[in-house]
Formats: structure tokens, sequence, C-alpha cells
């Protein structure tokens, strides 16, 4: 994964055209609200969240960028392959929390963990604490938008989830049918060497 | 404080990078840093306008009312629904959850809304962990987090009283 896929034509992207749906759907009814008025008040909102947000940013995409070169994904993938057991887990949890970027490095991550043989635990454990807790999202989203003491209570209240989700996880997917379970690894070892040939 | 923290973790991360890999290394760091933003930048930007236009046409009294600090259960529930079905990246979501904060919903709501985003997201799970991971490990991983948002929604409210 040296970089996101190839990006497709704005117009081509879905997540793109519905928020830019949203926007106009949001900024119409703002219009019709309080008029002009209504507009120029959301625009001096953004140019507020910019500034506020611009310097943790620009630091976050930096430190995104430089812990790519610290962590190859490949590299942490070996780590979570070779070692079975809690240090396997802790490798993954770990990982988890100091992955930079959005899904598009983050799944092909956790599918070339499968296919490496990583175990269904480690792969738990790397997506509880990617989903619950990343460093870059809480520095550079959560304490300059949400301020210390939301962040931090919510941070606080939800860290032990990784844990749960670490532990139950592998339980619930050894109920699941045989045939799904074995269906699932070979499909993730398919999309794996996909991801990687790309 | 934040700033100084990510900071001083940057420039940890940078010495760390040049001892590792010398310039170059740096060099390849900064190329990446510069393909993230790039691959985002249209929704950082459109998130922001979208969290600040939000803001404007919010009625604080029907936030209050579903979402404020006294919504209890309820509250947590409607922040779990919401945040199951926002799509985008925290530059999208956490905006947007401090958008409904400051109109007037409790911190329960909030974390709800933020975890269940993180946890449970519909588009996330439908277009990346699906195909990629596969049904069965998806549905486990599901299964497990379906509780984690009210978890939050619960557990918060308490820690937040605490620290202001």
């Amino acid at each position: 994964m040296r970089e996101p896929r190839k990006r497709k034509a704005w117009w081509r992207d879905p997540s793109l055209i519905v928020m830019a749906v949203l926007l106009a759907a949001v900024s119409a009814a703002a219009f019709v609200q309080s008029g002009l008025d209504g507009l120029r008040e959301g625009g001096e909102g953004s140019l507020r969240l910019v500034r506020q947000a611009a310097p943790a940013l620009a630091l976050g995409f930096v430190l995104a960028g430089l812990l790519t070169v610290l962590f190859p994904p490949g590299v942490v993938g070996r780590w979570m392959g070779d070692e079975a057991g809690a240090k396997g887990l802790l490798i993954g949890a770990a990982a988890g929390v100091l992955s930079p970027g959005g899904p598009y490095v983050m799944y092909p991550i956790a599918a070339a963990l499968m296919h490496g043989g990583a175990g269904v635990a480690s792969i738990s454990a790397f997506a509880a604490a990617r989903n619950i807790f990343t460093a870059n999202r809480f520095l550079v989203y959560e304490l300059p938008f949400l301020g210390v003491p939301l962040a931090l209570a919510k941070t606080l209240s939800t860290i032990w989830l990784i844990a749960a989700g670490t532990l139950l996880t592998p339980i619930v997917f050894r109920l699941m049918p045989k045939g799904a379970q074995e269906a699932a690894r070979k499909r993730i070892g398919a999309d794996g060497e996909r991801g990687a040939s790309e | 404080m934040t700033l100084a923290l990510l900071a001083g973790i940057t420039a940890l991360a940078a010495a760390l990078v040049i001892r590792k890999e010398g310039v170059s290394g740096l060099r390849a760091g900064m190329k990446t840093s510069a393909l993230l933003l790039r691959s985002v930048s249209r929704m950082l930007l459109l998130g922001m306008l979208l969290a600040a236009m939000t803001q404007v046409i919010l009625p604080a009294e029907l936030i209050t009312r579903w979402m404020g600090a006294e919504s209890g259960f309820t509250g947590i529930l409607i922040g779990m629904a919401v945040g199951a079905l926002i799509p985008g990246g925290p530059y999208v979501v956490i905006p947007l959850a401090a958008s409904v904060f400051l109109a007037g919903a409790g911190a329960g709501p909030v974390a709800a809304l933020i975890t269940s985003w993180n946890t449970i997201p519909l588009t996330r799970t439908v277009m990346w962990e699906l195909p990629f991971l596969g049904g069965a490990f998806t549905a486990s991983r599901i299964i497990v987090n379906l509780p984690f948002p009210i978890a939050a929604g619960l557990l918060t409210p308490p820690i937040y009283r605490l620290l202001t």
C-alpha cells in the first residue's frame, strides 16, 4: 500500500456526491430559514472551523506520512503473522492505534494480515483498536473539535471496549457456520492477493 | 497544549525516520502525507462547510429535546442511529458531532454517535469490510460491537462531569 488507490474523477466518487448533495440541501435550508444572513453565518462558521483545526490537521497529515515510513504495513503484518498468542494481540492492537489513513489503508492491511496467516484474534485486535481509538484521530480531530473534557471522557469510557472486541469477536467467529468461516478465509486470501498486486 | 503534544510527537517521528532511513525516508514520508491530504482534501473542505452550515439550521430546541442531557436512553439510541448512518471520515463526523454538542446535545448521545460511527458504520462496513474481510468475520465483529455505542453513551456523562 504505497498510496491510496488511484483517484477516480471527482464526479464518480459516491461519497463526494453524497456530501455535496447534503451540503446543498443544508445550505438551501439555511437560505430558506434566514436568507443570505444564514449563508453568511455558515461561511463564517466554516472559516472559524478551518482556522481552528488547520494547524492540528497539517501536523496530523505529516505524522501519518512519517508513521507509514516507520511502520510499513507489510512489516507490521509479518510481526503479527509470526507471533501467535498474546504478543500477536498486543502488536495487532498497537498497529491499530498507530495506523494512519482511512479505510483504504486499514482494510487492505487487515486482509493482507489474514492472508499472511495472522489469526482471527490478531485481526480482531487490530480492527478493535483501529475502530475505537487511534492516536491520529484523537489528536487531530477529537481533541481540537470536541474539547479536552468531552474527548477525554469519551475515550476513557470506550478504551476498554478494545479488549472486549478483541476477546469476543473470535469467539463469535467460531460460532459461525463452518462453511462461512472457510469461505471468509478463502475470500480474504483472494482479496489479499488482488490488493497486493494492485 | 494539544498542538504542542502533536508537534512533539511529529518531531520525534521525524527524528526516528531520519535515523532509520535518512533524509530520503523523510522525503518518502512527506510524499505519503501529500497523497493522503490530496485524497481527502475535497471531503475535508465539504465536511467543514457541512458542519458549519448544519449548525446554522440545527433547531436547538429539537436537539435539546431529543439528544439533550435529559434525553436519557432515547437520546443515546438516536445518537447511535445517526452515527451508524452518517457516511464520511473523521473530518466530516467529528465536526458534525461538535456542532450537535454545541447546539445542546448531551455528552452521552454525542459519545454514542461517535462510537457508533467508529464501530458499526453502515457504509464503511458494506463498502470496505465485507468485501475485504468476508461475511463471517464482519458479522462476528458487528454482533460483538452492537452494544458498544450504548456503553459509550452510558459511561461518558459521569466521566465528563468529573472532568468539568
